[in-house]
């Protein structure tokens, strides 16, 4: 009798292991999920952010400050070096990344006003202000990034992917005694 | 037989001059209102010349009006980039004209004062126009390292000694940053 209940006991131990570690397994692969899911996404916006300051930097249109007006003039973008120079960025870095299957799309608000640009980004985002009427008071470049991402836990859900979409953009900004 | 009066001059009442002709021969008597072809011409001696005493006052000689001294400056650029060389765009230059005065070469002292109030001074030499650039102030962003208004003017001299000061130029340096946008 004895020897049967410890067998039983034995046994509920095991089944209990068992329980435990597929539990644990599961918190694992969702702590890993969330991890590797919050870094893409963090690297993403770093690298959508990094792509839109330099095609703002570099789009600026510096010749037309020198004009002879008698004040500083407001400055503008060149939307076709902003535009490249964001690409250009925004390319060199998922390649070190080794990210080939991406989409992205960059636009720019050239004039010293801003401006909006209506369905950009064209899905909804975490960070910024999610899918809609981009717009912007300075000359600015915006760049929308989406990639997908392998999960551990997901494909038991049915989602071997996650796609990962962010925004960043980057303006520039005008010194206070700028012509009216 | 006419007598001509003679009725002294005002001015001359004193005059003792008396008539110096006769008329030598008769009138004729026709009626043709012209005088005689040998109608003498009676002569009365002319007003006796009014002699006025002139005082000669002696004016010193003036010597030739000198041309005022007049100095301008302009400058190249009325807005420009922060450190402008920088991001490949044009630093400040200078242009000047002194005229007038005694002529010849001007001495010029450009003043060039930033933003923050410091003042730079270049000494220059000048015949009329100069030009003034980065090259010559040994900076590559002169006139662009500090950001606000900055302003330049020159005094010229010419060589005797005689200065004018020329009214300001100014310009704008600004920088446009570019930041996240949230």
């Amino acid at each position: 009798m004895g020897a049967m209940v410890k067998k039983a006991e034995s046994g509920q131990i095991a089944v209990l292991i068992v329980v435990l570690a597929m539990l644990f397994t599961g918190l694992a692969g969702a702590l890993i999920d969330v991890y590797v899911l919050l870094e893409a996404r963090n690297w993403a916006y770093q690298a959508a952010q990094q792509a839109a300051l330099v095609g703002v930097s570099k789009g600026r249109e510096w010749p037309g400050i020198t004009s002879d007006r008698g004040c500083l003039e407001p400055m503008t973008l060149n939307e076709g070096t902003a535009r490249s120079e964001a690409e250009s960025l925004l390319q060199k870095e998922m390649s070190l990344r080794g990210i080939s299957d991406y989409d992205h799309e960059v636009r720019v608000l050239p004039d010293a006003s801003g401006g909006s640009v209506s369905g950009f980004p064209p899905e909804t985002v975490r960070l910024g202000e999610g899918r809609g009427d981009w717009s912007a008071s300075e000359p600015s470049v915006g760049v929308y990034l989406s990639f997908p991402v392998q999960t551990f836990l997901m494909p038991f859900f049915g989602r071997p992917q996650v796609q990962i979409d962010v925004f960043a953009a980057g303006s520039i900004h005008q010194p206070a005694n700028v012509c009216p | 037989m006419i007598v001509i009066g003679y009725t002294p001059y005002p001015g001359n009442s004193g005059s003792t001059a008396e008539p110096t002709a006769q008329p030598t021969s008769e009138p004729d008597n026709d009626d043709d209102d012209q005088g005689g072809n040998n109608a003498p011409q009676p002569t009365s001696p002319p007003p006796a010349a009014t002699f006025v005493p002139l005082t000669a006052t002696p004016v010193p000689p003036t010597p030739s009006p000198v041309p005022a001294l007049n100095a301008d400056l302009d400058a190249d650029y009325s807005s420009l980039v922060f450190y402008a060389s920088r991001v490949g765009e044009p630093p400040q230059g200078m242009s000047g004209e002194v005229s007038g005065g005694d002529g010849g070469a001007y001495t010029v002292i450009l003043h060039v004062r930033n933003p923050e109030g410091s003042e730079s001074t270049y000494n220059l030499t000048t015949n009329g126009t100069f030009d003034f650039d980065s090259g010559d102030a040994g900076d590559p962003d002169f006139g662009t390292t500090v950001e606000g208004t900055w302003t330049a003017w020159i005094e010229a001299s010419d060589s005797v000694g005689t200065t004018a000061t020329s009214a300001s130029a100014t310009w704008e340096v600004g920088w446009y940053p570019s930041h996240e946008t949230p």
